[in-house]
């Protein structure tokens, strides 16, 4: 009995200490894993989206911003009908979300056939649980396809952005893209603000109960979200829509292959500025990625006589000119070197006034001109215009090409220079020396943003404070050649085209295209730059048209596109003719 | 205060409290569906929010104005300037009179 009881006990015994060990095990051995196992249960860690701030127009229209849009995918094991009625219910919907609105109706038909055929095929996978039918569809399409009550259809809530007008200012603005790290901006305002339009995602980490709902006084930390700021440009929309529509219909007209318009007011702030051909930048992915680019900053050309104005304003502030010097050396051609020089029309005026060598786009009287000031004076007031150097603006893709540097200059150099050959600058650089004697002698930086902000709910704003570069050449400098382009609106080439009565400081160019070492004797840069009023100016603006067909020259393809446009800003400027 | 005494009121706190913390767990355990329910009207309504400031923006785009005003059979007007000058009929006519 004793040896019974014992062996009982010894059992008992046993069993406990196995119990106790067990325990021991889970609460102390395991017991931080498992309670880890549970938190990671209830604890429930998310992130937190924030949403891209918006880019305003400078009426706080919208130009960009964030888009609701839904991943639609199927589980093929759990479809209730045929693949191919599915299929034949959500092409047309698809067609209408996908293809631009003025898509032919045999584009459509073509797309509907297609998209059929695709989605026949994804939807008869029956091995595989995931299939995506469509991405970036709209509210309004997802509600269209839940009418048709699918079962095994799922929907994934994503955001894309969306460009209320259209493809317009699209150089400007630039896009958003993906890459490792989720979106991203490229180019223009986009890809420049990238930092400040994204913001940055939170975290928050809450106890739930098995429902998902949240549990009160439960465990809850959070890193709040910083949303994206939204930007409040200086493009103006009105200006931004009468430029385009004439720039489009003008490279038409004149038979370009392509042109830019900038407009901006002297101190720098850029209202509007288009380039054709441009690309969708909501379908940026269907269009050709050398597009991308604005040319407006990206891109460099010879300048032609439009660069006479800056040269010549140089040489009225060194003191090396005044406007009625008179050149005697423009009777003919002029040999320097192994070259020699001409005029644009081969007609030559003896003892010519600058004011008539700008009136006349006169290149013997530019080289004249140039002579006078020499080539270290050249340098120094073209660095102080801006030219050779990035003028800072705030779009990301902006390049300059090199000024030839200081000290370097030949005498055919400074020749060629003077009346805007063998050197190149972007639009923007242009745009902005020439703003520069629109302000009065200071040379302002571009800018395209005003301020920032946390959008409608919020109440913080910074403003972008104007920056200048100081003064490049005097007032009375400033004015002189201001005089010198009223005249070269007024009597020049391009008279016949400028509207009566307003008064506008311009200046015509044809810059030949160089080719393997050669000017094209066809190929040129047709452009207008001018400011008006010109007494009080209130807009800069530059017209280009690359390789124009109907003719070459500037004054009778870029200055009447000028002038056409500007006959609809002085309107809404306000500007009514003084003369 | 005696030993028991300590003992008795003691148990009696904790046999107290223990009914407190079972009355509380019932009242919030049903406050978590309604805190789980407003998140979902929170998100709802901000989901809507966006759909609108989206419809708003496209509908104040120049783009559709200028589709629904051409829709409307709106035609840009041409802009006439009024000028100060006397105009040449009116100078004619004062010759003819002299």
């Amino acid at each position: 009995m004793d040896k019974r009881a014992r062996f009982v006990g010894i059992l008992l015994g046993a069993a406990t200490l196995l119990l106790v060990g067990r325990l021991f095990f889970w609460q102390v051995v395991k017991g931080a894993q498992l309670a880890q196992y549970a938190r990671s249960q209830y604890l429930r860690s998310e992130q937190i989206a924030t949403q891209r701030g918006s880019i305003l127009a400078s009426d706080g229209g919208v130009l960009a911003t964030s888009q609701i849009t839904w991943q639609m995918w199927a589980d093929p094991t759990k479809l209730t009908k045929k693949p191919q009625e599915i299929a034949r219910l959500l092409a047309p919907i698809f067609t209408r979300e996908l293809l631009p609105e003025d898509a032919s109706g045999e584009a459509q038909l073509s797309f509907i056939e297609n998209k059929e055929e695709q989605l026949e095929k994804a939807l008869g996978k029956r091995d595989i649980r995931w299939v995506l039918l469509a991405d970036k569809l709209s509210n309004e399409a997802k509600l269209a396809v839940e009418n048709f009550a699918l079962p095994g259809v799922g929907w994934t809530l994503g955001e894309t952005r969306f460009y209320p007008e259209g493809s317009a200012a699209a150089h400007l603005l630039g896009f958003v893209g993906k890459d490792e790290g989720g979106e991203r901006g490229y180019f223009g305002l986009e890809g420049f603000y990238d930092v400040t339009l994204k913001g940055v995602k939170g975290i928050q980490r809450a106890e739930r109960d098995v429902r998902g709902n949240p549990i009160p006084f439960g465990l809850f930390s959070e890193i709040a979200p910083q949303s994206g700021l939204d930007i409040v440009t200086f493009i103006d929309r009105t200006v931004q829509y009468i430029i385009e529509r004439h720039l489009a219909s003008g490279i038409e007209k004149y038979g370009a292959k392509g042109g830019s318009v900038v407009v901006m007011k002297p101190t720098g702030e850029v209202l509007a500025s288009a380039s054709f051909p441009s690309y969708d930048h909501a379908r940026y992915s269907e269009a050709d990625s050398t597009l991308f680019k604005n040319p407006a900053v990206a891109d460099s050309f010879e300048p032609g006589s439009v660069f006479k104005v800056l040269v010549m304003a140089a040489a009225l502030d060194s003191g090396a000119v005044k406007p009625d010097t008179r050149c005697d050396a423009c009777s003919g051609p002029v040999t320097i070197g192994k070259y020699q020089i001409h005029t644009w029309d081969d007609k030559y005026y003896p003892q010519t006034s600058m004011t008539d060598v700008i009136k006349h786009s006169d290149n013997i009287g530019m080289a004249f001109v140039g002579g006078r000031l020499g080539g270290d004076k050249m340098w120094d007031y073209l660095s102080g215009f801006g030219i050779g150097r990035l003028t800072d603006i705030d779009l990301q893709e902006e390049s300059t090409p090199a000024l030839r540097g200081k000290g370097k200059w030949g005498d055919i150099d400074v020749a060629t220079t003077s009346f805007g050959q063998g050197v190149a600058v972007t639009p923007i650089q242009l745009v902005r020396a020439v703003a520069a004697i629109a302000n009065h002698g200071i040379l302002p930086v571009p800018r395209v943003v005003d301020k920032m902000g946390e959008g409608r709910e919020g109440t913080w704003e910074q403003e972008i404070p104007a920056k200048d570069e100081g003064r490049v050449i005097s007032e009375d400098a400033a004015a002189k050649i201001t005089e010198m382009m009223i005249e070269a609106v007024r009597a020049g080439e391009a008279k016949w085209a400028a509207p009566k009565g307003f008064l506008i400081a311009g200046k015509t160019g044809t810059a030949q295209i160089p080719i393997a070492g050669h000017y094209s004797p066809e190929k040129t840069i047709a452009s207008f730059i001018g400011f008006a009023p010109a007494d009080d100016p209130e807009f800069v603006m530059l017209v280009s048209l690359r390789e124009p067909t109907s003719s070459p020259f500037g004054s009778e393809t870029a200055a009447p596109l000028w002038f056409s446009i500007a006959r609809d800003l002085f309107p809404y400027f306000g500007i009514g003719p003084s003369q | 205060m005696t030993l028991p005494a300590l003992t008795r009121y003691s148990t009696f706190l904790v046999g107290v409290l223990l009914v407190v913390q079972i009355l509380v767990s019932v009242v919030f355990s049903s406050a978590g569906v309604i805190l789980g329910e407003l998140e979902t009207r929170v998100s709802q309504l901000s989901f809507e929010n966006q759909l609108l400031q989206e419809r708003v923006a496209a509908s104040g785009s120049l783009q559709e104005i200028a589709k629904r005003a051409t829709e409307l059979g709106f035609v840009p007007s041409p802009t006439a300037y009024l000028s100060p000058e006397t105009p040449h009929a009116q100078i004619l006519t004062t010759q003819v009179g002299h």
